[in-house]
């Protein structure tokens, strides 16, 4: 099944002359036909109907129309004995552009509040020209950061505007390498092209795929096993009298069909690949490098990579570049061996308990462990010939080592699967193109991607109105950035809003209100419906002005996870009261600044926490943004003293008088573009989002 | 070759950041990475394709972190990759024509 050669045998049809080629095009209708319904469909939903069980459940008909049209080709044509490997490329590169160019279409943003964090880190890395703070994990792994700096330096484009398009440029990338790397391990040409639309469909929901080290660092793993497979690996062991490690391995080998040795010079080109691109991976992301080194050393261990120094100088390579940087994973994730409760790693660090987060939780772990249970299957299958399965199965089971010293806060698991599913896909897609019965061939190849699909993308669009955010809330992020002082505290009442955008992140605290207990911020949670509470915890904090935002994403967060309950209250009883003022307002924002008349910080009574976690996408974030909360206070003398003077915002010609600072004083926009006030600073603030630099 | 030469006079000149941005994805995909790739033949045109853009990435990333550490943040300069690229691919196709041997996967 897993045979290695130097080169795939070309079984494609080679009828590449005009007629060959308006054959194909012909063939590719039902593709054109497909992405058209898609198109169709995405125009007639309106983003303001998408409920809480997101994109699928919205949509109309068209669309499956469409899904049904772009996978039903791809069967037809991976069945035909003519069939031509560039339109089974069009195919699946339709559908990845179906799954990952949905979200960006409806929403004209980058997905995901981390994103935000990221853009931030490459703004501050371009604007200063070097590190700022080495004990910020991000800019202590800073190489994807310059390569976003970088891009953007040359290109004049601002991050915010290519991060909505990364996912659709990572996962494309990864189908191309993911083709080589398949077509290297199989003489059948039919397996490659279906393990990759597999591989695509399984892994839609991880999204692991944004504007980050872990996309970034994930792509160049794939080009690392690539060169390893094609030139370092699989080739017949030198002849020498078999030991017992020999005798074992030769047992776990049978039926492994080695090829031979690529030349010298290859082999050493080979090699410095390897080493050139390990060292990018190791200095963009923490955990990449681990899980590489996992599979590298599983194969090394079978006598399936030479030379076999190269796991030991890689080690070397990993640990030499995290040994000056450890204090900062030790802090973050309490070092590199965070215990070793592989269930405790392994599960999630919270519990969902609203039906839209179960349902979208219990479709994305159901697909991983189908995957897992299939992959299993077939490895077992082949026991009486596991060499045939050998290079598959190492890769796909060594990520789990990984989860035997890390949690990776409670990220780890999303890892496995995305570093465990090309080799899942690659054993599924084999099991599938032999099945001997043609017509049920046929039907699987259609329904299997089919079925995957579907769940896969429900488990990704089910959360899509907590995940996207419109252009109005990166403007108001974006204004809020242009214009409070440095020093300032942007209160967030939910941990949900696009922020950290900016180079200037560093001068700004992010507190978010604790009325969510799943903030790490134990029994002492606020009710946020409470308004002297609200007032009493804001007077705490130290910042120099304090500004508190709500959204529509914020609405949409606590909507789908539960909490923070009651934020509906606050935002009603906000305007009628005298210690906040308007400060800003576009559609989808309102940014009140605290202006206190007369509050007195208190401690705040102790409640009991509700029982239900609340998941999170990335808990690794969570527990960053954590460290930004303001420590309640116990007693009174502890609130440092804030002066009652009101903020007035740069653009005001005259100060306004306090106590009660008239809206008028604010820049309330009803709906629109936000104006742009006051001095910018890298192109921040402007009407539409910043998409220039 | 020609994209080494072409996209960093499209990124400096460009008035438009998205064919600024094109140009500049194009420069670190398909021209960086060539400067190697023009001397391995890897056997499988798609693993040649993923060979040199992995390649152009990674040199591109390294170029710019080394930047950022020694506090010599000069992203414009990143374009001279273009000149090691363009004289290797040069020097490629002359040693090609002179028939020497390139590193190539055994058929």
């Amino acid at each position: 099944m897993s045979t290695i050669e130097a080169r795939p045998a070309a079984t494609f049809s080679a009828s590449t002359g005009a007629l060959g080629v308006l054959a194909g095009v012909l063939r590719l209708s039902p593709a054109a036909a497909g992405l058209a319904c898609w198109v169709y469909s995405l125009d007639r939903l309106q983003v303001n109907s998408l409920g809480l069980y997101g994109v699928l459940a919205s949509v109309d008909a068209w669309f499956f129309v469409g899904l049904a049209l772009l996978i039903g080709g791809f069967a037809v044509e991976l069945a035909r004995g003519q069939r031509q490997l560039w339109v089974l490329v069009v195919y699946v590169l339709s559908i990845v552009v179906v799954i990952d160019a949905t979200v960006p279409l409806l929403y004209h943003t980058p997905e995901y509040q981390w994103v935000f964090k990221h853009i931030g880190v490459a703004q501050t890395l371009k604007v200063n020209g070097r590190v700022i703070d080495p004990n910020d994990i991000y800019q202590a792994w800073p190489t994807f950061f310059s390569v976003v700096a970088a891009i953007s330096s040359l290109s004049g484009a601002s991050p915010i505007t290519f991060a909505t398009w990364a996912p659709l440029f990572f996962e494309l990338a990864n189908c191309l390498a993911l083709l080589a790397i398949f077509r290297s391990m199989t003489r059948d040409s039919r397996v490659p092209i279906l393990a990759v639309l597999l591989f695509e469909c399984l892994v839609c929901w991880v999204g692991q795929d944004y504007l980050s080290p872990q996309a970034f660092a994930y792509l160049l793993w794939l080009g690392l096993i690539g060169v390893v497979l094609r030139w370092l690996s699989g080739y017949a062991p030198r002849e020498s009298s078999p030991g017992m490690l020999d005798r074992l391995r030769g047992r776990l080998l049978r039926g492994f069909e080695y090829r031979p040795a690529p030349e010298r010079g290859l082999k050493i080109a080979a090699v410095m690949i390897v080493i050139a691109l390990f060292f990018v991976i190791v200095s963009s992301h923490q955990l990449t490098p681990y899980i590489a080194l996992a599979g590298l050393a599983c194969l090394a261990a079978l006598g399936l990579l030479r030379p076999r120094w190269l796991v030991p100088v890689l080690a070397l390579i990993a640990v030499g570049f995290l040994l000056p940087r450890y204090h900062i994973v030790s802090s973050q994730y309490g070092g590199l061996f965070s215990g070793f409760n592989v269930i405790n790693n392994a599960s999630a660090p919270v519990k969902v308990s609203e039906p839209a987060a179960i349902f979208s939780e219990h479709l994305a772990s159901g697909l991983a462990v189908m995957m897992w249970l299939a992959a299993i299957a077939l490895v077992l299958r082949s026991v009486r010939s596991p060499g045939r399965v050998a290079i598959p199965a190492v890769l796909a089971f060594s990520p789990f080592l990984v989860l035997l010293v890390q949690s990776y806060g409670g990220e780890a698991t999303y890892r496995v699967v995305l570093f465990s599913a090309p080799w899942c896909a690659y054993l599924i897609a084999n099991a599938v193109v032999g099945l001997r019965w043609s017509p049920l061939r046929i039907a699987a190849t259609a329904l299997v991607p089919a079925i995957v699909l579907l769940a896969g993308l429900q488990a990704l669009y089910g959360p899509v109105t907590v995940n996207a955010f419109t252009p109005a809330e990166i403007n108001a992020s974006q204004w809020l950035y242009g214009h409070a002082p440095a020093g300032s505290s942007f209160i967030l009442a939910a941990e949900n809003f696009p922020v950290e955008e900016s180079a200037r992140t560093a001068s700004y605290s992010l507190p978010v209100l604790p009325s969510d207990p799943h903030l790490g911020v134990g029994e002492d949670w606020l009710d946020a419906g409470d308004l002297p509470e609200v007032n009493s915890w804001t007077a705490s904090l130290s910042g120099k002005e304090k500004f508190l935002v709500l959204s529509r994403s914020m609405v949409a967060y606590s909507s789908f996870f539960g909490f923070p309950r009651d934020t509906a209250r606050l935002e009603a009883e906000l305007p009628s009261s005298p210690d906040w003022t308007l400060y800003f307002k576009n559609a989808d924002v309102t940014i009140y600044h605290f202006t206190p008349v007369a509050v007195a910080t208190r401690s705040i009574p102790r409640r009991r926490p509700r029982p239900t976690p609340l998941p999170h996408r990335s808990p690794r974030r969570r527990a960053q943004r954590r460290a930004y909360v303001e420590p309640r206070i116990s007693s009174p003398s502890q609130a440092p003293a804030e002066p009652a003077t009101p903020y007035v915002p740069p653009s005001t010609p005259a100060p306004a008088p306090a106590p009660t600072p008239a809206p008028s004083v604010t820049v309330p926009q009803a709906h629109g573009p936000v104006p742009t006030v006051g001095s910018q600073s890298e192109g921040e603030g402007s009407a539409s989002f910043d998409t220039s630099e | 070759m020609l994209v080494g030469v072409l996209a960093p006079i499209v990124i400096l000149l460009s008035p438009w950041h998205a064919l600024g941005l094109a140009a500049t994805l194009l420069f670190v995909l398909a021209a960086v990475g060539s400067g190697v790739t023009c001397w391995i033949d890897a056997g499988d045109p798609i693993a040649q394709a993923v060979l040199t853009f992995m390649l152009g990435l990674a040199i591109f990333a390294l170029a710019a972190v080394i930047m950022i550490w020694t506090h010599e943040w000069y992203p414009t300069v990143l374009l001279l990759l273009a000149v090691p690229t363009v004289l290797s691919c040069v020097t490629r196709l002359d040693t090609g024509r002179v028939g020497r041997p390139v590193y190539r996967s055994k058929k």
